[in-house]
């Protein structure tokens, strides 16, 4: 009986492919969206820019500091 | 079950028991191969895998079970499976296949069959589940057959079974059949 048994392989095939496709379309939606998040986060970007300019200001002052020999204090 | 689930399953089986799911024809040839009863699996393996590989330290940790699952996952694969071609063999089938001619009758007799040219497809599929290790008979045939007929079928099966039984017990005992 086995022997005779006709498998339809292409409907198979197709359901497999189809599962294939369907896992790598959600694995690069996920990749996109941690990319989106990361990107516009807000609050960091911010952070991130304020302490930068807070350390090149830093870096101005004590230029400053070192050039006139005065010590000023950061506001 | 869904064609995906049903593929999920069987490629599931495959990693398992470390079978080759490369072909899936084949594959689905051996997980009915190693999960049927009344016979060697090994040696139905070696029959008709010899080169095939599958862990049987594992498969033989299975007792009164079968690979794949329920009643769900085995409609699924069979709906896969067909026989249409037996009907160009009909005249040879109850000299070379008994058991297969024997349930096509009773399925008859029961009103489970189509009677068109694709009627040995579900006489297979039943005879594969009667066939499987596991498996609630009366609850796969229901199964089968209800979403076929579209109908409840419930009594027709207990009566296939029953007939199934009885004519299993007539064959082996010829006596007793014949005080009757």
């Amino acid at each position: 009986m086995l022997d005779r048994c006709k498998v339809d392989v292409a409907k198979l095939e197709q359901t497999r492919a189809l599962a294939n496709a369907t896992m790598e379309d959600k694995r690069l939606s996920l990749s996109l969206s941690r990319m989106t998040v990361v990107q516009g986060r807000p609050r960091l970007r911010d952070r991130v820019t304020s302490v930068l300019k807070t350390e090149e200001r830093k870096i101005q002052v004590r230029a400053q500091s070192t050039g006139t020999g005065t010590h000023t204090r950061d506001s | 079950m869904d064609a995906n689930s049903t593929l999920q399953a069987m490629l599931g089986v495959g990693k398992k028991y470390s079978i080759d799911v490369t072909d899936l024809r084949v594959l689905v040839l051996r997980v009915i191969t190693l999960s049927v009863k009344f016979v060697s699996r090994d040696e139905l393996w070696t029959s008709r895998f010899a080169d095939g590989f599958v862990d049987w330290k594992l498969v033989k940790q299975l007792t009164n079970k079968n690979v794949l699952g329920g009643c769900g996952e085995w409609l699924g694969m069979l709906e896969f499976c067909h026989w249409d071609d037996l009907v160009k063999s009909e005249s040879e089938i109850a000299t070379a296949y008994p058991p297969l001619a024997t349930l096509r009758r009773n399925m008859k007799e029961c009103s489970l069959d189509t009677g068109d040219s694709e009627a040995w497809t579900p006489v297979c599929r039943a005879l594969l589940l009667l066939l499987v290790q596991g498996l609630p008979c009366l609850s796969a045939l229901e199964m089968l057959t209800c979403a076929q007929f579209k109908r409840n079928t419930r009594t027709g099966c207990v009566e296939l079974l029953a007939k199934q039984v009885h004519r299993l017990t007539c064959s082996d005992t010829p006596s007793r059949s014949a005080h009757r």
